[in-house]
Parts: structure tokens; C-alpha cells; sequence
């Protein structure tokens, strides 16, 4: 076996894949993410079985690309254009947001789920949906902030009642929940004082942010920033994708990006990290467990994931065309970690079965390969007229 | 407490006529009985950059030292020994501009050009009627904010009027002395018009003034007079003020219409520092920033945060050329946030040219703090 003549070789073929994935999947038309999805399938244990997704260190890599992944979502939020456009940005999020909870609730609840698989189903995905953007050159259009705006407060306020959801089904209402209030205080404490600092001390901070110091100083405090929020989150039972987040958050809000500091973490998140997430997530992935009986659950969660987002997107007729209004609520329906964080967590607190959380994961598997193609394929379509 | 004139020439002359208690130190020993005329002025014949002569004179209870020969080196004697025996305010007159360092290495804070403000209000007055113009204001107004507005706001305001043959408004209350306003425009030269307040309307300006809505802007809008820019003076704001945005001047920027300037420097700018980046709002900030510098005779310092388009530049280029300015590029390497406010607090400039609110590459918390805390004078534009 070649695994045994190393122990780097899993990391060896992820690396390598993670390499020839974009010039394929840049090919064939599909994005990146899609492409390394489809990979781990075929690599993990449904289809060649070379891997699991569980060997040594590629479990942990994978979970911290996740952190990475979610940490980048808020670096990449251009907060300039919430600035510019005053409140009417984050209304305009907020609105989409609650049109997709309460149509949620009210199909789920005909169908005789309750709030918890609303809350699934409300979910997006800022990780899927920035790259997206990012390799359609929309990044820094109204257009694609409005549209990471909306996945921003829907994965945000679900992360938010999730965690709420959680704690109040484990303790009641106790006082642990607001031990969860202590990540917002440290976020508005770290703004407040890296605000301060910045006016401050800029000469000692002008160095970080150099592409000549020789301890790589900003890289180094972004980390300690990134891990501090990860651990205070975890330590108070909130999720902590959550906590990387509002990390990321933090450094746009404070240095509005644009700087080589933001190239190099997008070099070790997009270069080396996030691909071994997504890989590891087709990996994990058990196809044949589709025969076992609920495989009428996935066109039913399917069609309600498309409407809950694509409803509510209409709001964008008041600026944007039909076309462009429908490519950013099939965009916004896409789905992945977060909605496969809370198909775990649902499971173990058991407000869902295996089935469905099954049903959930291949959920967010083909709407995170078919949302972002068709957001591809209707731009590119628009750029060639 | 007296003053010391170096040079008794015409401008000497003035100037002793505005300031009693002047001592005029004079190498032309002709000019001595029409500088006598002069009253409360003394008259010493002698080089004024001799050490012996100033010791003799004394420097120790001198209020400021004013060099206004036509020569840079006997200036820069006379003000080097000034400077050594630690006179508060030192005045100098330099007539080549490339003499500037100098000066400035010796420490000295004011350093006036009057051949550059000269040949560019003659420039001026040539190009008038040809195209654009590169006075920014025609109209100036100072609206009250505090008592200390006649003391700070409204002499940043003259300066700027007097070399900008602008008209200043002042809005005032009758607890001003008006006659000492009007007596500071004459001197410069500048036409001023001074707004009584009512009554009401200041009990409505002060009631507001901790917690202003955009009270003072509809109130310069009751008297139907449309600035050009408005000088306001800095503002003292407490943590609580800051923390729940209760800044008078702020809610000014946000609802004027045209440029505001945050008046702390209280004399010529020699060095302006402007913020440029590919926003659309910068070409704005481009145009003002050279306005001034060629009103001010400044060097302008452009600080480019991004990859702002060349035309652009080449179009603030072109513009400094023909209002004679000196451009100097400084493109930023790092975080455009930090450079930023690196720069604004170095002390190095006397004016920031900056937008009014957020860009995107400079956020709004940056722009409220510049307006709010920098050691220079600021101005905000449309």
C-alpha cells in the first residue's frame, strides 16, 4: 500500500489534486469548489475508497480550512460599500433574510418539521458564494456585495440562533447563554481598541503590513487574532466558525483590505487550507447510503432550498434585472458547511434523524456544485453578449 | 512685551502701523524719519542680523521676531539668532521658495513666500474669465459654534479670504465684539459681512448644540446665503461626546453641500497633504488640494493609497503647473488605513485635503478621527 510508505502521502494526493482541480475544473466550466468536491467523492470511500478523510492530520487540516474558509468570508465582506450605502445594504440583507426564515417556517411547518429544519433551510453559504463572486470579477460590484451581504446575515443570524437554539434546548435558559454575549464583547473591545491603535501607534503598525518584515509579524497576528476567537467561541459552547468570522470581520472593518498582508492569508487559505476542506467533504461524503430508502427527501429539501432563496431575491428586481435577480437567489441557495455543521449538531441533539441528515449533506453537496454553474453560466453568458 | 521687526521697508512699515509696541530695526539710516512717524514705534538703524545689535536690544521679553528684508540670508541670521534665545514667535520672510528648507531645519513655524502668493494672485487675475479657476472660494462663511470661533475659525478664514479675494459671512451674536471682526477684515483687506444673530435663534443654536440635528445648516439657509466653504473652529469633544457621535462639526460636514474646513493652523499652509485614491470623490479632493496650494504658495503631498488611474494624476499635474505648485507623489507601500493616519499626525503639514466621508481604501472612522484629533488644519470636500 502506498500510504504506508509515507505518512504525508494523503496530504501528497490532496495537494496534487488540489493542484490540477482548477486548470481542469477552469475547463470544463465548473467552479474550483465544485470540481474539488467531486474529487473527494471520487477519491473518498464512495466511489475509489483510497481515502476516508479521517487519516492523521488531514482531519485536522480540514477542520481548520473550514475556520480558514469562514475567517476569509468576513476578510472578503467590503464593508466600504455598506459606508457608502449607509444602513440601506444591511436592510436590504436583513429583509431578504427574514422573507427566507418565515417562508421556511411556514413550508417546513406544513410539512411537518419544526424550527430547526427552518433554521437549516435558511442557511447559505459565504464560503461557496464569495469564491464564486471572487472568479466572476464581481467582488467589488454592488451587485456581488449585495449578494454577499444577504449570504453574510443569513449565515450570521443562523449561526447566532443556532448556537441560541442549542443552548436552550441543553440548559433552558441559563446563564451560560450569555457566556455567548462574551465573543460579541471581545469583538466590539478588539474593534474598539485596534480603532484606537491604529490613530495611535500607526508607525509600529505600518511594519505589519510591509511585504519585507522578516517574521512575516502581520501574518503571525492575524493567526493569533483568527485562534483567539476560535477558542473564546468554543470555550462558551458558540460555534466556532462563528468566532473565525467575526475575526475576519474584524480586520475588514479595521484595515479595509487591499493590502499584501490580505494577499498572503489568501495564498495559505485559497492556496493550501480551504482546498483540503472541500476535498475532505466529498471525501467524508457516503454515496451508497442514498439507497437505503429517503432518497425522496432530496428533491423535496432541494425545490424548498430554490424557493426559500429565490423568492425573497426578487428584491433585487428594485436595482438589477430579472436575470440578475434569479443568478443571485440560485447563487444564494447554495449550501455547505455551515447547513453540514448543523445536519451534525441536529443529529446529536437529535432534532433530526440520520436520514435526514444524510439527505441534508447531499443537500449541500449538489446545490454547492449546481448554484455556483448556474451563476457561472448565466454571467458568462452576459459578459460574451 | 514688544515686537521686533527686522527690515523697514514698505511691508515693515504696514505691519509696524497695525502692531504698537514695535521695535524696527532698519540698515538705511534714510529711512529713519519716516519709519519715526509711526506711532508707539521705535526705530533702531543697524543690520538686524548682527548678534551684538540684538543683544543689545534684548530678546528676552520679546513677544515675536519679524524678518522682512528682501534678503533670505540676512532672514535667516536674524531669525537663527531669535531662535537661539528662544523668542515664542518667529516670522520670516523668504523670497526664494527653494530656501524653504533651510528655514525649515532651523525650526522656524512661520515662514511666509509672498513672491509666490504675489505671482500667483497675479496669475490669477491673467487667467481670470480663461477656463478654470484656481480660486476655490468666493464665498466663505463662519458660522458660531462657541465664543472662540472670532479668535480661531475667523483669522483661518481671513487668511484664506485675503489671498483668495473671497467675502467672509460671519454669523455673530451680539456678545462678539464685532467692531475688533471688523477691524481684523480691514487690516487684510478683506470684505466682510457680519450676520446678527437673534434672540431665538441662538437659544435654538444652543439648545442644539450638544446634540445637533443639521440646526445650524437651516439656519445659514434662513439668511439665503450660500457658501462656498464654511470654516468652522475645532471642537472639544469628551468620550461620551465621541462615543455616541455627538460632534457638532460632523453633523456640519454631513449635511453641507460644499467643502468644510476644520480650522486649527491659524496661518499660511506651507505643506498640504492630499488624500487620493480611484474613488470618484477624489477628483474633487485633487482639484481643492492644488486651489490651495497655489492660493497659500504650499507645497502639495499627495498621498496616492491605491492605483488610482494616471490620467487622473497627470490631470492634478497639469492643473499644478499652471497654478505654479510643487507636486510631490508619495505612493503608499502597506495598509492605506495606517498610512494614512501616519502621515496626518507627523506634524509635517498644515493642511489635510480629505474626502467628507468614507471611500472604501480610507474608512469613515478614519476620516471622523482626522477631522476630529489631527494637529492640522483639515478640510472635508463634496
Amino acid at each position: 500500500m502506498p500510504m504506508i510508505l509515507s505518512p504525508y502521502f494523503p496530504l501528497f494526493a490532496i495537494v496534487v489534486f488540489a493542484f490540477l482541480i482548477p486548470i481542469l475544473s477552469d475547463r470544463i466550466g465548473v467552479p474550483a469548489v465544485v470540481g474539488e468536491i467531486i474529487c473527494g467523492i471520487i477519491i473518498g470511500r464512495s466511489v475509489l475508497g483510497l481515502f476516508t478523510g479521517e487519516e492523521e492530520g488531514i482531519a485536522f487540516l480540514a477542520s481548520f480550512g473550514f475556520i480558514f474558509l469562514m475567517f476569509l468570508a468576513g476578510l472578503e465582506i467590503d464593508f466600504s460599500q455598506v459606508e457608502v450605502q449607509g444602513a440601506k445594504l444591511f436592510m436590504f440583507g436583513t429583509l431578504v433574510f427574514l422573507l427566507t426564515l418565515a417562508i421556511s417556517m411556514s413550508l417546513m411547518h406544513q410539512l411537518g418539521y419544526g424550527f430547526y429544519m427552518a433554521l437549516v433551510l435558511s442557511t447559505s453559504s459565504v464560503g461557496v458564494i464569495v469564491p464564486a463572486i471572487r472568479e466572476q470579477g464581481l467582488l467589488k460590484s454592488e451587485f456581488g456585495q449585495r449578494i454577499i451581504i444577504s449570504a453574510f446575515i443569513a449565515d450570521f443570524t443562523t449561526m447566532l440562533l443556532l448556537t441560541i437554539h442549542t443552548l436552550y434546548h441543553e440548559e433552558g435558559i441559563s446563564w451560560e447563554m450569555f457566556l455567548m454575549l462574551l465573543v460579541f464583547i471581545l469583538f466590539f473591545a478588539v474593534y474598539y481598541f485596534g480603532k484606537l491603535a491604529i490613530w495611535r501607534y500607526p508607525e509600529r503598525l505600518s511594519k505589519w503590513f510591509k511585504s519585507d518584515h522578516p517574521s512575516e509579524i502581520g501574518v503571525r497576528a492575524s493567526f493569533a487574532l483568527l485562534l483567539v476567537f476560535v477558542v473564546l467561541s468554543d470555550v462558551v459552547g458558540v460555534e466556532a466558525i462563528l468566532g473565525a468570522f467575526l475575526a475576519g470581520v474584524i480586520l475588514s472593518l479595521l484595515f479595509h483590505g487591499g493590502t499584501v498582508l490580505e494577499q498572503k492569508l489568501y495564498g495559505i487559505g485559497y492556496g493550501f487550507l480551504i482546498p483540503i476542506f472541500f476535498i475532505n467533504v466529498g471525501m467524508q461524503f457516503d454515496l451508497w447510503a442514498l439507497t437505503r430508502g429517503w432518497i425522496y427527501l432530496v428533491p423535496m429539501l432541494l425545490v424548498i432550498a430554490f424557493v426559500v432563496k429565490i423568492v425573497p431575491s426578487l428584491f433585487f428586481l428594485t436595482k438589477y434585472s430579472l436575470k440578475d435577480s434569479i443568478s443571485a437567489g440560485v447563487l444564494l441557495s447554495s449550501r455547505l458547511s455551515l447547513i453540514i455543521a448543523m445536519a451534525a449538531v441536529g443529529l446529536e441533539l437529535g432534532f433530526i434523524d440520520t436520514a435526514m441528515a444524510s439527505a441534508i449533506i447531499l443537500l449541500a453537496i449538489m446545490t454547492s456544485v449546481i448554484c455556483p454553474t448556474i451563476f457561472r453560466w448565466i454571467h458568462r453568458k452576459e459578459k460574451k453578449e | 512685551m514688544k515686537n521686533i521687526i527686522v527690515g523697514g521697508g514698505r511691508v515693515g512699515r504696514e505691519l509696524a502701523a497695525q502692531l504698537p509696541e514695535s521695535l524696527i530695526i532698519e540698515r538705511n539710516a534714510g529711512k529713519r524719519e519716516k519709519l519715526s512717524e509711526l506711532a508707539g514705534v521705535d526705530v533702531i538703524i543697524g543690520d538686524g542680523s548682527d548678534e551684538e545689535l540684538l543683544n543689545r536690544v534684548g530678546l528676552d521679553n520679546v513677544r515675536a521676531f519679524i524678518s522682512l528684508t528682501g534678503n533670505d540670508d540676512v532672514n535667516y541670521r536674524a531669525a537663527a539668532i531669535a531662535k537661539k534665545h528662544g523668542v515664542p514667535k518667529i516670522i520670516v520672510r523668504v523670497e526664494d521658495p527653494e530656501d524653504r528648507e533651510r528655514f525649515q531645519k532651523l525650526g522656524i513655524e512661520y515662514i511666509m513666500f509672498p513672491t509666490k502668493i504675489v505671482a500667483n494672485l497675479i496669475g490669477n487675475l491673467l487667467h481670470s474669465g480663461a477656463g478654470e479657476t484656481l480660486s476655490p472660494f468666493n464665498k466663505i462663511l463662519v458660522p458660531i459654534l462657541n465664543e472662540n470661533t472670532v479668535e480661531k475659525a475667523f483669522k483661518e478664514a481671513l487668511l484664506i479670504a485675503s489671498v483668495a479675494r473671497a467675502e467672509v459671512t460671519a454669523i455673530s451674536s451680539t456678545d462678539i465684539d464685532n467692531q475688533e471682526m471688523k477691524a481684523q477684515a480691514k487690516e487684510m483687506g478683506v470684505l466682510l459681512k457680519i450676520l446678527l444673530e437673534e434672540e431665538k435663534q441662538r437659544s435654538i443654536i444652543k439648545k442644539h448644540l450638544r446634540y445637533p440635528g443639521c440646526i445650524i445648516i437651516d439656519h445659514v439657509k434662513e439668511h439665503l446665503y450660500y457658501p462656498d466653504c464654511i470654516i468652522i473652529d475645532q471642537e472639544e469633544l469628551g468620550i461620551l461626546d465621541k462615543l455616541f457621535k455627538r460632534s457638532v462639526v460632523l453633523r456640519l460636514i454631513k449635511c453641507a453641500s460644499c467643502p468644510v474646513l476644520v480650522a486649527r493652523t491659524f496661518r499660511y499652509y506651507e505643506r498640504i497633504i492630499a488624500l487620493l485614491d480611484s474613488s470618484e470623490i477624489s477628483k474633487s479632493v485633487g482639484r481643492y488640494s492644488v486651489q490651495m496650494a497655489h492660493l497659500c504658495g504650499a507645497d502639495l503631498h499627495l498621498l496616492i493609497l491605491e492605483n488610482v488611474p494616471g490620467e487622473r494624476i497627470d490631470g492634478i499635474k497639469k492643473m499644478g503647473e499652471k497654478g505654479n505648485v510643487r507636486i510631490i507623489e508619495k505612493w503608499i507601500e502597506g495598509n492605506p488605513m495606517i498610512e494614512v493616519a501616519k502621515e496626518v499626525k507627523s506634524g509635517n503639514y498644515e493642511l489635510a485635503v480629505i474626502p467628507w466621508r468614507g471611500t472604501g481604501v480610507v474608512g469613515s472612522d478614519l476620516i471622523r478621527k482626522i477631522v476630529n484629533d489631527a494637529p492640522c488644519s483639515v478640510l472635508t470636500v463634496v
